[in-house]
């Protein structure tokens, strides 16, 4: 139960930094080639998406895991999940055409 | 000099920082990353210690006490480190005839003496050198450890501020650009992605030893008792032996009663002045559940039992003891313990690639102008990436390689594999300053060749090879064989990658 939350979590922060990254214009091209500024609907969208995320992980975390594993898991996961993201962006960005 | 300005005075401060504390700090997170580690890489380096699970339940009056009553013989304690999930052995450690502390194991099915493998491991070596670089004398390298903590916190902030395009960049790696932009960006990306484990486990580093770096508060606090500070914090209870004898009470029936009133399990017990009538028995609680290291411990009378103390840990310990939790990582949580080791990993990644930005930026103008600077801090870099590895394996190998019975020669067999390490180590700091730069290609090679040995080594001295480990449902040297196989991976990578970048010129 506990491994399945982290992984959840894992991938709920991974999620929220790449709708952050496809906020930015030069992932933007990487993502779709020749991608125009994101509309201020789609920004609002997406930020309120990742910080749903952020604030949901720690919540989910501390259901299972109580608040001290809970705090050191949910940044550990949030840089991992960073610098997930970021490797996708560098060497597969046409992976983050399927998000949403 | 500084240039004007605020963030160009704390450009000066991070670039100079970084090169006077780099070597010192990239040795501090390479062996704090591998101490993440270190009971299962104590697994692999002493093998007698492979054992299955322990039993939940052990008789410590049966199995543990004859062997202290003998190996100890009138030292004026012992201490027993009840079994784990990853250390599946009791450990007796009590001081020798000389005052050197020794420990020995036991196995708990049984309550058989181990042989003593004559090394001092990951948790007698590795741990000690990460946070003192085995520099005792007048605790020079708690010091030095300190300036490395608090100039870590000076250059995460400084970097923080110098960093101009710190969200535009936050997600930018360019691997395929010139080395420095690429070196660069590994420096911002790890630096800025991990920056709140870097912070805290910096600073926690600075909150476990402030005794020794702020010794005034305690001082102030308790004048002329300073030893009232370690009963009221941390529930020491001291008295001085009668020299009358008396037998000792059982230790199970405290173990008992101590974990009956917590609810949780102890994880060890210390006997002082065994075999005296003022004998007394410290029983401390686990944290293997928790962050916070508690400091809960109940002091029993050695003769007849009964309690003497019960001390819990208070709420300003409480924060200490957080912050040193969150430092140690003597929690059981694998995914944790895993994120760690790649955190410290990133961190000094982060450390290593700031060195190289800075020797690459000016390494050509100061072969022009007959400087030293740059070919200084190359063979620093090397000494403290490659070098530090190379060192590493060469105590791994040599805790394969030496005989085990060299103490019938009067020979430290721990303190040759010791030896090993830091001879290793100072000749990779001659072969740098000698290619300087150059000495990148040869060093990695050398990785690519020693830590598949290691791993060979241990499958010839002890016939635990990767598929009977994993078959033995040993993972700690599973796990152990597997990285060194990895690094050998990821070296000669490495070095593949250096030759073709100087073959394109």
């Amino acid at each position: 139960m506990a491994e399945v939350m982290q992984l959840g979590v894992f991938i709920l922060c991974y999620l929220a930094f790449a709708q952050l990254a496809l906020l930015q214009q030069s992932h933007r091209q990487k993502v779709w080639r020749s991608a125009a500024p994101a509309p201020a609907r789609e920004r609002w969208l997406r930020r309120s998406v990742a910080a749903i995320s952020f604030a949901g992980a720690p919540t989910a975390l501390m259901t299972v895991e109580g608040p001290g594993f809970a705090v050191l898991l949910w940044f550990l996961l949030m840089a991992a999940a960073a610098m997930a993201v970021t490797l996708t962006l560098t060497w597969r960005p046409g992976l983050l055409r399927w998000l949403p | 000099m500084p240039g004007d300005g605020f963030r160009a005075s704390l450009s000066w401060l991070h670039t100079w920082a970084g090169v006077l504390l780099g070597g010192l700090l990239l040795a501090v997170f390479w062996s704090g990353s591998l101490v993440v580690f270190d009971r299962e890489i104590d697994r692999w380096m002493l093998p007698s210690t492979r054992l299955g699970s322990p039993p939940v339940d052990l008789s410590l009056d049966r199995l543990v006490v004859p062997h202290a009553q003998r190996l100890a013989g009138t030292a004026a304690r012992w201490s027993i480190t009840l079994p784990s999930e990853r250390t599946p052995v009791i450990q007796l450690e009590f001081p020798n005839a000389e005052g050197v502390s020794t420990r020995r194991f036991i196995d708990p099915a049984n309550g058989e003496l181990l042989p003593d493998h004559g090394s001092w491991a990951a948790t007698g070596f590795l741990f000690p050198f990460h946070y003192s670089l085995h520099l005792r004398w007048r605790n020079v390298g708690y010091w030095l450890l300190g300036i490395a903590g608090m100039g870590m916190l000076l250059l995460l902030v400084s970097g923080v501020v110098i960093h101009r395009k710190i969200i535009r960049e936050f997600f930018t790696f360019r691997p395929h650009k010139s080395t420095q932009r690429a070196t660069l960006d590994l420096h911002n990306l790890t630096g800025v992605v991990a920056l709140p484990f870097h912070f805290l486990i910096s600073l926690s580093g600075l909150i476990i030893f402030f005794a020794i770096y702020f010794p005034t508060v305690i001082e102030r606090i308790y004048p002329r008792n300073s030893a009232a500070f370690s009963t009221e914090a941390f529930g020491n209870y001291t008295r001085q032996p009668s020299a009358e004898p008396a037998t000792l009470a059982s230790l199970d029936a405290m173990r008992d009663r101590a974990r009956e009133a917590w609810g949780d399990e102890p994880y060890m017990l210390r006997v002082w002045h065994p075999g005296d009538a003022q004998a007394y028995v410290e029983v401390r609680r686990s944290f293997a559940r928790q962050v916070t290291m508690n400091v809960d411990r109940m002091t029993f009378d050695g003769s007849s039992g009964a309690l003497l103390l019960d001390h819990r840990t208070g709420p300003v310990a409480a924060i200490q003891r957080f912050f040193s939790g969150l430092h140690f990582v003597q929690f059981e949580h694998w995914t944790l313990r895993w994120l760690y080791f790649l955190g410290g990993l990133s961190g000094w990644v982060m450390i290593a690639t700031g060195l190289l930005f800075w020797t690459g930026a000016r390494r050509a103008r100061h072969q022009r102008h007959g400087h030293t600077g740059a070919h200084l801090l190359d063979a620093i870099c090397v000494c403290s990436c490659s070098g530090l590895i190379l060192a590493t394996l060469g105590f791994f190998i040599a805790n394969r390689a030496l005989p085990a019975d060299l103490g019938r020669f009067e020979i430290d067999r721990a303190a040759l594999e010791g030896w090993a390490f830091f001879l290793i180590w100072a000749s990779t700091l001659v072969h740098a300053l000698i290619r300087g730069a150059g000495a990148w290609h040869g060093q990695l090679l050398a990785i690519g060749g020693a830590a598949p040995t290691a791993v060979l080594l241990n499958w010839l001295t002890t016939g635990d090879h990767l598929l009977h480990s994993l078959q033995q449902g040993r993972d700690a040297v599973a796990g152990m064989d597997l990285l060194l196989m990895l690094l050998a991976l990821l070296a000669l990578a490495t070095a593949r990658r250096l030759n073709r970048g100087i073959a394109n010129g």
